[in-house]
């Protein structure tokens, strides 16, 4: 598994990669397009890069700009194309978007959502779908969804585990349930 | 260091829609620090990015030494900022964070090298920099964050938020540390908060923003004394100000559901002045202007005020009180003192030198 972030900024793209120097040989840099650089950087280092609101805000700090910044896990692409995230990151805010936050954009656009939707139903299966939907409708109550599934509670809860595993999203947060059901409802 | 000047400022996000700023004239003095403050959504971030050049301005002008920087890129105007999400590079040593923009500027080594230690001498960092920022306290990593603003050398630090993440004691004592640097290395700052207790100990100047417009600029103590209006009034302090409605006769009584009082003359010829005897008005009355004791209430005789105990707590040295006077909700604090029970009906003595006076319709003070 690999862990890519997509940045876009039009102005001073070439001097960002600099900021990742520092990693050597634990990154690879891409200039995807003119305004677009994507940086993948190998999983061991995710928990200290997963802040990267530390990096955006840096990035303005030092270089005076406001960029917009992507970051994934490679299993996304089972259910997300890669051509569909670098689309869609041009026309977000500037700000850093996780998986949820990506989702949740992408979610606007009503032909995007049901071909996401398609690919994640064949990714995860019918049944987690209807888990997940559950999980919503019961107000993320899971001992509630658990009996409504006829499900024993630690079933359920290596359901979720699963889901996470699969798509990057947690169900059990929130965000990531919003997001997950914005794409499926 | 540096002058800024604010000139008519107005940023609008979507054509049609309501200005996030509209009509912002400030100037700024070298080496002040002046914060912004407000309620979420007031306009004062956008201002900040306004300045930093992260967002561009719709009309105005924007000075900084007398040069118009509307369309100066934001590298060139040598500013710093330092945010709540603390500007570091997470795979980077402290070391490197704080020299990583001077590198980019092409600064030679041991002038770098020289900057860095001299900033954590100042911010008390020296014995972590070989650390990464997950080795850090939340407390230091924004002392981090603001080394690396400090060896820019910038004419202007911008400072938004900064202390948000951090807890509240750590909140404290970073609230301190900023400034005692402020006083060290006197850059023209402007800090951003919706915290009022950040921005009355830490400004010399206040900028109290609400939907857009500025509200009032002053002193902490000038704001805190003579608010321009309801929301100012409201805003600065803790307990918020009290307000209650209700007309002034000829005779100077000030009537509202549950208080008859006798006015200030001098209250009182202002009123009738500004022509507002017997229209309806808004009485304020700071918590701690509300009296209990036996001096207060005969040297206020003629403004004592029934009221009915909701809460009473105890804090320590003094006492805050929770209560109803008619239909408005009354905040007193008075010294210490634990025989008040819940639905008592106290007594309390308005110190009518105090108050102010606010019109019902536009919300400002009548002055």
């Amino acid at each position: 598994m690999r862990y890519d972030v997509y940045i876009h900024q039009d102005k001073i793209l070439d001097d960002l990669g600099e900021i990742f120097d520092d990693l050597n040989n634990h990154t690879i840099i891409e200039h995807v397009a003119d305004d677009l650089m994507k940086i993948t950087i190998l999983l061991d280092l995710e928990e200290e890069l997963v802040d990267l609101n530390m990096v955006h805000a840096s990035i303005m700090s030092d270089f005076g700009v406001d960029t917009t910044m992507v970051y994934v896990k490679d299993n996304v692409y089972y259910y997300l194309s890669q051509s569909l995230i670098i689309e869609k990151v041009r026309h977000l805010d500037t700000a850093v978007y996780d998986i949820s936050g990506l989702l949740l954009e992408l979610s606007k656009n009503k032909n995007t959502k049901v071909n996401i939707k398609r690919h994640m139903v064949d990714y995860i299966g019918q049944e987690n779908i209807d888990t997940i939907l559950m999980i919503a409708k019961k107000n993320m109550n899971l001992s509630v969804t658990a009996k409504k599934l006829y499900l024993h509670r630690n079933s359920l809860n290596y359901r979720i585990d699963k889901i996470h595993q699969k798509t990057d999203v947690d169900v059990k947060k929130f965000r990531g349930l919003r997001a997950l059901v914005s794409i499926l409802e | 260091m540096a002058t800024l000047i604010f000139k008519g400022i107005k940023k609008v996000y979507t054509p049609g829609d309501r200005p996030a700023v509209d009509d912002f004239n400030l100037q700024i003095k070298d080496k002040e620090f002046v914060v912004f403050v407000g309620p979420s959504g007031c306009g004062k971030s956008t201002t900040l990015r306004m300045v930093a050049g992260l967002e561009e301005i719709t009309d105005g002008e924007l000075y900084i030494d007398d040069i118009l920087v509307n369309d100066m890129a934001p590298k060139d105007r040598n500013i710093a900022m330092v945010f709540q999400s603390y500007a570091l590079y997470p795979h980077m040593t402290v070391y490197n964070n704080m020299a990583f923009g001077l590198k980019l500027r092409k600064e030679p080594k041991d002038m770098i090298d020289e900057k860095v230690r001299n900033a954590a001498q100042i911010l008390g960092l020296t014995e972590y920099l070989e650390r990464k920022p997950k080795a850090l306290s939340g407390g230091q990593r924004q002392r981090v964050a603001l080394g690396r603003a400090i060896v820019r050398n910038a004419k202007v630090f911008l400072m938004d938020e900064p202390l948000s993440n951090l807890d509240a004691k750590l909140r404290v004592q970073m609230r301190g540390e900023i400034i005692k640097l402020h006083k060290k290395i006197e850059t023209t700052t402007i800090y951003v908060t919706h915290d009022q207790i950040e921005a009355m100990t830490m400004a010399s100047r206040i900028v109290v923003m609400k939907d857009g417009f500025i509200q009032q600029v002053g002193a902490p103590k000038e704001i805190y004394d003579n608010p321009n209006n309801i929301f100012v009034g409201g805003f600065i302090g803790t307990p918020p100000m009290n307000f209650i409605e209700g007309k002034v006769d000829k005779k100077g009584i000030f009537t509202g559901e549950g208080i008859s009082v006798k006015i200030s003359k001098f209250h009182q010829e202002l009123l009738e002045k500004k022509s507002y005897i017997d229209k309806p008005i808004v009485l304020g009355i700071r918590p701690e202007d509300i009296h209990d004791d036996e001096k207060a209430k005969e040297q206020f005789k003629d403004a004592i005020v029934k009221i009915v105990v909701d809460v009473a707590e105890l804090l320590g040295s003094e006492t805050s009180i929770y209560a109803k006077v008619g239909d408005s909700d009354v905040t007193a604090m008075i010294p210490a003192r634990v025989d008040i029970q819940i639905g008592d009906e106290l007594h309390m003595a308005f110190d009518m030198e105090k108050v102010h006076f606010f019109d019902q319709e536009t919300t400002q003070r009548i002055k």
